[in-house]
């Protein structure tokens, strides 16, 4: 160690430095305050031993000066070494900064342990500044790495919409990063979803499952997917990028154009509800499925509940942090305590529903993540204005065309070959399920009677009824040639409104359809060609039967009442 | 994986579809009824499990009805989807079977 000893009485030094030398120390002389405060400055002291009492300057005025030149962190003990012995003194010595007095004439065996004391508060203090140091380097770290996580996160959660009058959230989460999840976006056809979601935990962990959700949900939203296969796609991604431990509890919605329906699909999430037009509990909308990322895709069930919902009404959906918030007691809101928020009505449910959380918590610390969301009934309008999509259709006017020949007709289900091409496209999505049955009743018509000329009159009895798909079987299996030519085009008809025009043509010999129509309606068959009769704007047959074809209006919903 | 399931809960019959409903299933959906009739008890069709339906799915329902010679709204067909749904609402089934 590096030890300064400052006495204006060479024989002192000479005493200490025989003494320090002995110890191991190397020792630096001054002779008095200044030429301390200027050695100290040139060299890396460990340990000062002063005398008080000096010409120039004296250690008090050298200790203050010591003391305040030395840098941060760095902490070198002042022994004073004093003739004086009055408290008043002594008690000086420590004021100006130095850390101990021995009083002359000092013990040598006192002298020694002092300094070892003082050297060892040296070495943990500077252990302590390393330490620190450190801690400020691995924080400023962090703070970086947060900055940029935050980014990402910030940039994947704008997926939400900000101006929607159907829609109004509440989203707190318990630490800068959030496991809950609120994502909302137009439907293609006009009206809202919302994605509601809460990750296991909470923190940065549970946050990151967000990112790939947020990621991909305008992409299904633009697919207009139902929300049974929208929890499916998510279901499929969070399988295969979360640990087994990690899931998330999600409820998806879509509220139609008109406001007046909702699809809803509920995993895991607590009961959400239903409220009147006053703010009463109408019915609670409860959980049917895991939460996404355990079931095994072939497992995964993609039903989901469809609601309607009167003018007024509204339906209210969160996440567990809600109910398990905790008051300073230590006792949980719980679910009946949120009924309880909604027992006598409220004009404003969201607001009455977050005084009656405030009012139950009494500023109690938060523990998990909290989001709510209300969607409320009502034409859906988005940043004050109509939400549907132009009318009119910006894309091209496409065609594609299917050549059957007997093989393709042989196969399984060739329909579903077609509809993974025409369900593809974004127009066509809304009414994908009509589309897959239109398509899949003027293939079974023109196979069964064109091609394969079997006779709905067959069908009359039960037993003709067997009679006639076991010909269809053995027909189609014996069948040596035909072929069926299908030809689906997006036009504008004779009223400029935009349609699907399917024409579907076959090698058979045509069938009597004006006989076939007069059988139809509630018979068991004939059935299929009045569904096409029920949901196209036309239908044509040429070639004596053999050619049909339909146009269905892609824009109109479909009319299921009479 | 069967099709048709077929279960009896004391005087129900509970008939399960898995999969496509279409005239694939013909023998397997009649063999699920073709020893009842109406007086065997209550007919339900469950379909959890139902993924596609057709127009022959729909003759199907309709001889099991005329088989068993149930009144209208007897038969109750349960876990029906929504898209399942819009078909059979087309196909006006809602005024035949009673869906639940």
């Amino acid at each position: 160690m590096q030890v300064l000893v400052v006495d204006d009485q060479a024989t002192n030094r000479a005493i200490l430095v025989w003494l320090l030398e002995d110890d191991g120390h190397e020792v630096i002389e001054a002779k008095d305050g200044l030429e301390a405060v200027n050695l100290f400055q040139e060299h890396a002291i460990d340990f000062i031993l002063m005398d008080v009492m000096m010409p120039v300057m004296d250690g008090l005025q050298a200790a203050k000066k010591i003391k305040s030149i030395s840098s941060d962190g760095n902490h070198v003990p002042i022994i004073f070494l004093t003739a004086l012995d009055d408290d008043k003194a002594l008690s000086e010595c420590l004021e100006s900064g130095g850390d101990d007095f021995l009083s002359k004439p000092y013990n040598e065996a006192v002298l020694r342990a002092k300094i070892r004391a003082h050297l060892r508060i040296r070495e943990l203090t500077q252990q302590i500044n390393e330490n620190n140091k450190e801690l400020t380097l691995h924080n400023s770290r962090w703070q970086r790495e947060k900055n940029i996580v935050s980014h990402i996160f910030n940039k994947a959660m704008e997926h939400n919409l900000s101006d929607c009058s159907n829609l109004r959230s509440y989203i707190a989460p318990a630490s800068s990063f959030n496991g809950d999840l609120l994502l909302s976006a137009p439907s293609p056809s006009g009206g809202l979803y919302v994605f509601l979601g809460d990750f296991t935990g909470h923190g940065l962990g549970a946050s990151i499952g967000t990112l790939p959700i947020a990621n991909s949900f305008d992409q299904l939203v633009k697919r207009h997917l139902s929300v049974g296969e929208m929890a499916d796609e998510f279901n499929r991604m969070l399988l295969t990028m979360l640990p087994d431990y990690m899931f998330c509890c999600a409820s998806i919605l879509e509220l139609n154009h008109q406001g007046d329906s909702v699809q809803l699909w509920i995993g895991g999430l607590p009961d959400g509800y239903i409220l009147n037009a006053d703010g009463t509990v109408k019915e609670p909308v409860k959980s049917r499925n895991m939460p996404l990322g355990i079931e095994k895709t072939e497992k995964f069930n993609k039903g989901f509940e469809v609601k309607s919902l009167k003018p007024g009404e509204r339906i209210i959906l969160f996440t567990d942090g809600i109910i398990e918030a905790e008051n300073p007691k230590g006792e949980f809101f719980t679910e009946s305590g949120l009924l309880g928020v909604f027992k006598d009505g409220a004009q404003d449910p969201m607001k009455t529903l977050l005084a009656g959380l405030e009012e139950f918590t009494q500023g109690a610390e938060q523990h998990d993540d909290i989001t709510f969301v209300e969607v409320s009934a009502g034409l859906v309008q988005i940043n004050g204005k109509d939400s549907l999509p132009s009318s009119q259709y910006q894309g091209v006017l496409w065609h594609m065309g299917f050549d059957l020949g007997v093989e393709d007709l042989q196969r399984a289900n060739p329909v579903d070959e077609l509809m993974s091409v025409l369900g593809a496209q974004t127009l066509l999505r809304p009414n994908k399920d009509i589309i897959g049955l239109l398509m899949a009743e003027l293939f079974s018509n023109a196979l069964e009677h064109g091609i394969l000329e079997l006779s709905s009159e067959l069908k009359r009895s039960e037993d003709g009824f067997m009679q006639y798909y076991e010909q269809r079987q053995e027909r189609l299996q014996n069948l040596q040639s035909g072929y069926m030519k299908i030809h689906c085009q997006l036009i504008y008809d004779d009223e400029s409104e935009l349609v699907l025009r399917v024409r579907v043509e076959d090698s058979g010999q045509g069938f009597d359809v004006k006989k076939m129509m007069a059988g139809a309606r509630e018979d068991s068959f004939g059935r299929g060609v009045s569904l096409i009769h029920r949901v196209c704007k036309s239908t044509e047959y040429f070639n004596n039967g053999s050619t049909v074809q339909i146009d269905f209006p892609v824009n109109r919903t479909v009319q299921l009442d009479d | 994986m069967a099709n048709v399931d077929v279960s009896q809960e004391g005087s129900t019959t509970v008939i399960t579809i898995n999969g496509r409903f279409d005239f694939n299933i013909l023998q397997e959906f009649r063999d699920a009824y073709s020893d009842k009739d109406a007086g065997s008890g209550k007919f339900v069709i469950n379909l959890a499990g139902t993924e596609y339906i057709d127009s022959s799915a729909l003759g199907m329902l309709l001889n099991m009805k005329n088989h068993l010679g149930s009144e209208d709204r007897a038969i109750e067909i349960i876990n029906c989807q929504p898209n399942l749904m819009k078909i059979f609402t087309i196909a006006h089934f809602d005024r035949k079977f009673k869906f639940v």
